[in-house]
């Protein structure tokens, strides 16, 4: 019996952190994909929150549009990003964040190896304990039309011990 | 083992349809998720999509929405509704923009409370973000779910248009 909800691969960060995760050869025998991360980050000087970003295939180039909905606990904002040169993850937990918090984050990419633009949606939050803690919705485009093969996630200094990534592949096999 | 995440029933719009449903939904999971990947055939600001459920074209529909639209932030609610606005602004024709929506169907199979769905909805190039909750008022199952493109009009899904219906067995 194949399973619907594979996991694909898995990362986790070790003693002084990396500056760069990456998922290399995914298989593209799934129709979606679902990144699942708990990630903190270390940059000098300090960061309470910061941006992560992400490449897909290793493009560069300006094909990367988003929108975002977020909310701080004292107001609301939504911004957009069109022909950026990189995916933009939610402001996650930085080392000026309550000492142990983790972001955490979803990541859904649909039909990933179709001939389409690729559409997906981001869910994040960067948590700490004090007055503002960011929580975010996202919604993006990789605008071209070449399956995804691969991804890198980008941090802010490094991302710290102890954060995680998860790869899983969604078969729609009826 | 059982599968707790089992795909129900996929379909591929291969020329332009006005209209999908799935029907004879069984009964035997928790929760259903459908996943949508959408480009209609309205020109400039795409399409909506719309729903009814197990055929009911009463005002038994209602919905809370919050979007994002790059530069501000709207919320909106409707109650009384004949059918449920699942999602604004699907890809454009012409297009290879493919607007994704995730619909999340709660304990879908009970008879004794009304029913409750989840919306999340990225149309990052032509639109907004949106998450939205929605209320269909009957405690009946949910067997079949209609689904369809308009906004100014009847339009169609394009084809490339994809929608997958996965059943979740907590069991």
């Amino acid at each position: 019996m194949a399973y619907t909800y594979s996991k694909i691969a898995t990362y986790t960060v070790g003693s002084g952190g990396i500056a760069n995760v990456s998922f290399l050869n995914i298989p593209q025998t799934y129709t979606d994909l679902i990144v699942k991360a708990s990630i903190r980050t270390v940059a000098t000087p300090a960061q309470i929150y910061a941006d992560t970003t992400f490449i897909i295939n290793g493009d560069t180039g300006s094909n990367y549009s988003l929108k975002f909905l977020r909310g701080s606990g004292s107001g609301t904002g939504s911004q957009s990003t069109t022909n950026g040169t990189a995916g933009y993850l939610t402001q996650l937990t930085g080392n000026g964040a309550t000492a142990n918090t983790f972001g955490n984050l979803e990541m859904y990419f649909y039909n990933y190896t179709s001939g389409n633009y690729k559409s997906f949606s981001a869910d994040g939050v960067g948590e700490n304990n004090g007055t503002t803690a960011y929580a975010e919705i996202t919604g993006e485009v990789w605008q071209r039309t070449d399956p995804i093969t691969s991804f890198s996630f980008n941090a802010t200094g490094v991302f710290a011990q102890y954060s995680t990534f998860h790869l899983y592949g969604i078969k729609a096999e009826v | 083992m059982a599968k707790t995440y089992t795909p129900i029933t996929r379909t591929a719009i291969t020329s332009p349809t006005a209209s999908v449903t799935f029907s004879s939904i069984p009964q035997t999971y928790t929760d259903l998720v459908l996943i949508v990947s959408a480009n209609g055939s309205r020109a400039s600001l795409g399409g909506d999509i719309r729903c009814q459920l197990n055929s009911d074209t009463g005002a038994n529909y209602s919905y809370t929405m919050i979007q994002g639209l790059g530069s501000s932030v709207w919320n909106e609610r409707a109650s009384s509704q004949t059918y449920a606005n699942m999602a604004n602004n699907i890809g454009i024709p012409g297009s290879v923009d493919y607007t994704p929506t995730m619909m999340n169907f709660m304990n879908y199979s009970n008879t004794t409370t009304n029913k409750t769905i989840l919306t999340r909805h990225s149309g990052v190039v032509n639109g907004n973000i949106q998450a939205r909750i929605t209320l269909w008022s009957s405690t009946a199952a949910i067997s079949t779910i209609y689904l369809w493109n308009e906004a100014g009009g009847t339009n169609n899904f394009n084809p490339g248009t994809t929608f997958t219906l996965y059943g979740i067995k907590a069991a």
